[in-house]
Parts: structure tokens; C-alpha cells; sequence
């Protein structure tokens, strides 16, 4: 029974998941699956935050880990989820005929995402991205315009299954070289294993697929398309939702390989890491500079906010664990709240080019606002959590003697400055357009979502504390079991 | 002797898979698959997997080549197109991407000392004689204790994969929408 409770999260968006199912072949309306599949969500929500606490191993010993790292995560996802479900009632950017299936696919999608984020074997690592890749694959096809669904769908399965075969590739070199997949096993043959380059070589390649989903540098090619031709819901999840679990599964694996005092060679992954995240923050912001489109812009934004990430990651300590933590929170908030943006003036566009945010400020103050804190957040301008959480992210870095990557970073914060506030001149300053000169009313959910991740991202910025204890929390637990 | 056996066999194996890749004719890559197919059931007797063999054989030789012989025949097969010149040049430099990879990989293995390691089929073999139960309780008991998590992942998989193709595929009108009535919508 215990053991039950432990996986009560993934049950619950599981078992939501099914009814949703059911309602589908019982033909009920849109209005009806949709809420259906929120109150799940919901009582997802509840359930995690149950298991917060808790610690233990619902099945065989060393496949699956319950941890307050991996609950974290999991409220995190199950929150995010929540506001995506907000977003997605029945949006005129999907067919008809899918507005029905899409919390479905959603929540089969979060399920895998929250599995992945407590699995401690490659196997059930690798089951789990797939899980949570399949329902998205399939939802980017249901847009409207199919021409431009199919692309975006083509696109993105394309480079994800790539990158997974990858991934898979290198857990073969991991199981041929320690002859297990329990990453417990691995951590303690690891004196022996870090002094072999294929281990290395099989612990890149294992990490590309969550790199890609994280969008980093070489694995990003994927963002910038797949953001801006799948509807906006959907895209909105991808940002999100997945990004949680990546980030997750990649502060576990570096937990194992990385802190461990036994691996001298940590150092060559570390090189990598440092090389990509410096590719990553350059090659995103200077592209973003030049997008029209919005979600083409969020998109390049997301690559170099994946290089901030690792920048923190690659100190390989404690520090820079907690510090992803909390910014994981913050961003995911932040993105969402741009994307929320993107939703609503977007309502019955395919695309959100920059221009069609002109004179926001009049034609709904409310959307205007959030916008001005999302992207204040995403810029790193005080008080909200994008300036606290950058800082964090550094000072890991600079604690690790890291001075040059640091000053890249900056640098590149600063020209992230320029798109950023070009957005927000377009919103605030310039006359709405003739076409679109009509009010935007969000609806009363909408509302209270965004008033909630706006809180939240000011809160984080203005009293860290409490976020970050639990952040830093989090990380002890991951870092007492390896 | 079981491990010149073993390297023949991974020769054929691999030399299959590269016809796989390198048929311009779909309908021969599709039977290079199967041989493919049939040479890692082999891999899997030697192993004393007499079981995943048998499966290996019945499922993916059977079963899947069978369908992917069908969907390519039903599809128009058209002679290959000439390809444009960006895709030719995209080859080149994945051609010498994938050689770099290869020999960084290589180097890999090569400094990696080859030490104490035990082919599968000798573990295998004492491993099942040892606890003297037949292969198949020792594989289902492996997979409800030690992979119980993958095996329910697995079939979550399946299922979400079944309904993803089946909202795919559903049928449209001219304008790219299913007629539904409007009840069902609002």
C-alpha cells in the first residue's frame, strides 16, 4: 500500500489519462473532456504535493526512485500541466476534430515526463522519454493548417528520434562496459569505469536526447520550427512541461557521473558542457535578434536560456544543482507567461509575428502587464526571479573559478536585452494595427493562471529564500543517493 | 571456436543491416531487413536465449516484415529522383561527419583495455544451468521484479502510440475537417 502512495502522482495522471479515454469513446463534448481531464490534473497536482515528502522505491530496489528531488520535479510538472490545461479548451489553431483528444495526449505526455524524472534505470529512462515524446509528436500534426503541422510534426520527429537512438546507442555503451542498467550499480563501479574514455564517450551520446529536449546548441535545430508552426498550446507544452523533465534527468546523471571524487575524467565531459553552453547562449540570442515572430523569438530564447542552464551544470557541485532547481521554477513561469501572451493574441492567428502584439497595452491591459513581467523575467531585469535566478546560476559558476564563461554569459544577457525590449516597445508604444483593433478577453481562468505565475515570478525574485531552501533540499536528497 | 562463430555471425549480421542502408531498391532493403532480423535470432540462440529466439523469429521476421513488405507495395514505388545538389553536398558532410564519429569512437574502444570480459553466452549458459529453471520462468520472472517498471512503460507506449496513429489518420472533408455534428462541439 506504501508503495502505492509512493507512485500516487503518475497513478493520478495516469488513471486521468483513462477516463479521459473512456469519455472519448462515450463521444462526450469538448466542454466536458476538457474539464474532465483538468480535474485530473488537478487532483495530479494534489498528489504530488501528498508525496513531497515522501522517500522510498515503489518497485524492484534501484529502478525507480521517490525522492523529494523527483517530487519536486513532479509537482513542478504537474503545475505547469495545470496551466497548459488552462491554455488548451478548445483552441481555433487546432482541427476540430482533435480539440477533444488533446488533454488526452497532454496528460499521457506529463505522465512520461514525471516518470522520467524519478527513473534510476536506462531502460525505464529511455521507455519514459519515449513516453513523453510520442503523444507531443502527435498532437503538432493536429494543427489546423495541416501543411504547416505536418512540417513542424516532421521536423521535430524527425531530430527526436534521431537524438533517442542516439541516447540509446550510448546506453549500450554503458551496459557493455559495466554490464548493468541500474544507475545505482553504475555509481559504484564508477572508479573503474571513469578511467575508461567509452564510458564518457556512451555518457554524451546517452545525453543528447534530454540535451534535445532541453534545446541545447547542437540539438536545437528543432526549436525555433517546431515552436512556431505547432499550435500554440502545444507549443506552449514543449516549452514548459518537457523542459522540467530534461533538466531533471540531466542534474541526475551528472549527479552520478560528475560529483563522484573518482572520476578524474569528469573533466573532458565538463570541457564539453562548457563548450556547448557558451555555443548555445551565442547562437540563440545573436538568431533572436532577428526573428519577427514571436514564438520563433521564444523559441532562440529557449536555446540560450538552455546555455544559462548548463553553465550552472557544468560546475558539477551542489551549489549549481540547486541553483538550476530554482531557475528551472522560475523559467518555466516566466516562459509560460509569454506563451500564455502568445495564446490570446494569437487566438485565431497560425502564426504570432512581433507585429501582431502592437498596442497590447490597449487592447488588454491585464495581457499587457503579464507580458512586461514575462519578459522583464526572461531578460533577468530585478525584481522578478529572472534576475535572482541568473545570479544563482553564475555565482555557481564563479565559485568554480569560471570567470571567462561567466563574462560570456553576461555578455550575452546584455544583447538579449535588445529582442527582449523590442517586444515589449511594439506592446507598449506602437498603435494596434487596423485589422486587430478588438478588445482581448481572456477568460476567468486564463486570468487567475497568469495572476498566479506572475506571483510567482515576482515572489521568487523579491524573497528567494524559501524557494531556494526547498531547491537546495531537493538536491541534498538527489546527492545522498549516489 | 565460440567466439569465431560468434564473429562470423556478427559479420553477417552486420552485413545485412549495410544492405539495409545502402539498396536503392526499397523492396531489397525490406529483405535485408529480414536477414538482419533472422541473424540476431541466431546471435540469441547462441546465447541460449532459445526463447527470445523463437519470439524474435515469430514477431519481427513473421509478423512485422511481412507488413512492411505490404505497406512498400502498396505504396507507389517510383524510380529514386535525382537528388538536388544542396542534398548531395549534405551527404558529403555527413559522410565525413559520421567517419570523424567513427573514429572517435574507435579511439575510444581502442584505449579502453579489453579486460575479463566473458561473452554472454557462457554467462548465460552457467547462469541457467546453475538455477536449473527453464529459460522462459527465469525471463518472466526478470520482467515482473527487475524490469517490472520498463514492462509497464512498455505497454503504455504501445497504447499511446496505437491512439496517436489513429487521431492521425482519421478522415476529412475538403476543408481538412472531419465532419462532426455540432452538438458534438459545442
Amino acid at each position: 500500500m506504501a508503495n502505492v502512495l509512493l507512485i500516487l502522482p503518475e497513478l493520478t495522471i495516469f488513471l486521468a489519462a483513462i477516463l479521459v479515454f473512456k469519455c472519448l469513446i462515450l463521444g462526450l463534448s469538448v466542454l466536458h473532456v476538457w474539464r474532465v481531464a483538468f480535474a485530473g490534473s488537478l487532483l495530479g497536482l494534489g498528489a504530488c504535493l501528498i508525496t513531497l515528502g515522501m522517500t522510498g522505491e515503489p518497485f524492484h530496489p534501484g529502478i525507480y526512485r521517490v525522492d523529494l528531488f523527483s517530487q519536486l520535479m513532479k509537482t513542478v510538472i504537474a503545475a505547469a500541466l495545470v496551466l497548459v490545461l488552462v491554455l488548451s479548451d478548445s483552441p481555433p489553431v487546432m482541427r476540430r476534430d482533435a480539440w477533444r483528444e488533446l488533454p488526452f495526449f497532454l496528460l499521457l505526455s506529463s505522465a512520461g515526463l514525471m516518470m522520467m524524472t524519478s527513473a534510476t534505470e536506462l531502460i525505464t529512462l529511455y521507455l519514459a522519454l519515449e513516453l513523453s515524446a510520442f503523444p507531443v509528436y502527435a498532437l503538432i500534426v493536429l494543427h489546423r493548417d495541416r501543411r504547416m503541422g505536418s512540417e513542424g510534426a516532421t521536423k521535430y520527429m524527425l531530430q527526436g528520434m534521431v537524438a533517442s537512438a542516439v541516447t540509446l546507442y550510448g546506453m549500450s555503451f554503458i551496459f557493455g562496459l559495466s554490464g548493468t542498467t541500474y544507475l545505482s550499480e553504475i555509481a559504484a563501479a564508477l572508479p573503474e569505469l571513469g578511467s575508461q574514455p567509452l564510458f564518457w564517450v556512451g555518457l554524451l551520446l546517452l545525453l543528447a536526447g534530454f540535451l534535445f529536449k532541453l534545446a541545447l546548441f547542437p540539438f536545437h535545430f528543432w526549436a525555433p520550427d517546431t515552436y512556431f508552426s505547432s499550435p500554440h498550446p502545444v507549443a506552449t507544452f514543449i516549452a514548459t512541461v518537457s523542459k522540467v523533465a530534461a533538466i531533471a534527468v540531466l542534474c541526475r546523471m551528472v549527479a552520478v557521473a560528475g560529483w563522484n571524487e573518482a572520476s578524474i575524467d569528469g573533466e573532458t565531459l565538463r570541457i564539453v558542457l562548457i563548450v556547448l553552453a557558451v555555443a548555445a547562449m551565442t547562437l540563440g540570442n545573436l538568431a533572436a535578434l532577428v526573428q519577427k515572430d514571436f514564438k520563433r523569438l521564444l523559441g532562440y530564447s529557449a536555446i540560450a536560456h538552455a546555455g544559462y542552464i548548463v553553465v550552472a551544470l557544468q560546475a558539477f557541485s551542489s551549489l549549481g544543482h540547486t541553483a538550476i532547481v530554482f531557475y528551472t521554477i522560475g523559467y518555466l513561469a516566466m516562459t509560460w507567461i509569454c506563451f500564455m501572451v502568445a495564446c490570446e493574441v494569437g487566438r485565431n492567428r497560425d502564426t504570432v509575428p512581433v507585429s501582431a502584439l502592437a498596442g497590447l497595452w490597449q487592447r488588454s491591459p491585464m495581457l499587457a502587464l503579464c507580458l512586461l513581467i514575462g519578459i522583464f523575467g526572461l531578460t533577468g531585469l530585478p525584481p522578478t526571479v529572472g534576475f535572482i535566478g541568473k545570479w544563482f546560476l553564475f555565482s555557481a559558476a564563479l565559485e568554480d573559478g569560471q570567470f571567462l564563461l561567466v563574462l560570456i554569459a553576461a555578455l550575452n544577457s546584455a544583447v538579449a536585452v535588445y529582442y527582449y525590449m523590442r517586444v515589449l516597445r511594439v506592446a507598449y508604444l506602437l498603435e494596434p494595427a487596423k485589422e486587430d483593433t478588438g478588445i482581448l478577453a481572456p477568460s476567468p481562468l486564463v486570468v487567475t493562471g497568469a495572476m498566479v505565475a506572475c506571483l510567482v515570478v515576482l515572489w521568487m525574485g523579491v524573497a528567494p529564500n524559501y524557494f531556494w531552501e526547498i531547491a537546495a533540499e531537493a538536491i541534498v536528497a538527489l546527492g545522498a543517493t549516489y | 571456436m565460440a567466439l569465431v562463430i560468434y564473429y562470423v555471425l556478427f559479420g553477417i549480421t552486420v552485413l545485412f543491416a549495410l544492405g539495409v542502408l545502402f539498396n536503392r531498391n526499397t523492396v531489397r532493403s525490406a529483405i535485408c531487413l529480414v536477414g538482419v532480423m533472422a541473424a540476431l535470432a541466431v546471435n540469441y540462440l547462441i546465447m541460449r536465449q532459445e526463447f527470445v529466439a523463437f519470439i524474435q523469429i515469430v514477431v519481427y521476421t513473421g509478423a512485422i516484415m511481412v507488413l512492411f513488405l505490404f505497406v512498400i507495395m502498396l505504396l507507389n514505388l517510383r524510380e529514386p529522383e535525382v537528388m538536388p545538389w544542396y542534398l548531395r553536398k549534405a551527404r558529403f558532410w555527413g559522410g565525413a561527419l559520421s567517419l570523424v564519429f567513427f573514429f572517435t569512437l574507435a579511439l575510444a574502444v581502442q584505449v579502453w583495455t579489453v579486460s575479463g570480459v566473458t561473452p554472454g553466452a557462457i554467462e548465460n549458459e552457467a547462469f541457467i544451468k546453475e538455477s536449473g529453471t527453464p529459460e522462459v520462468i527465469l525471463l518472466s520472472t526478470l520482467m515482473i521484479t527487475k524490469y517490472v517498471a520498463p514492462f509497464i512503460l512498455t505497454s503504455i507506449l504501445l497504447l499511446v502510440a496505437v491512439i496517436g496513429a489513429i487521431v492521425m489518420a482519421k478522415r476529412y472533408d475538403e476543408d481538412g475537417q472531419e465532419i462532426i455534428s455540432e452538438e458534438e462541439v459545442s
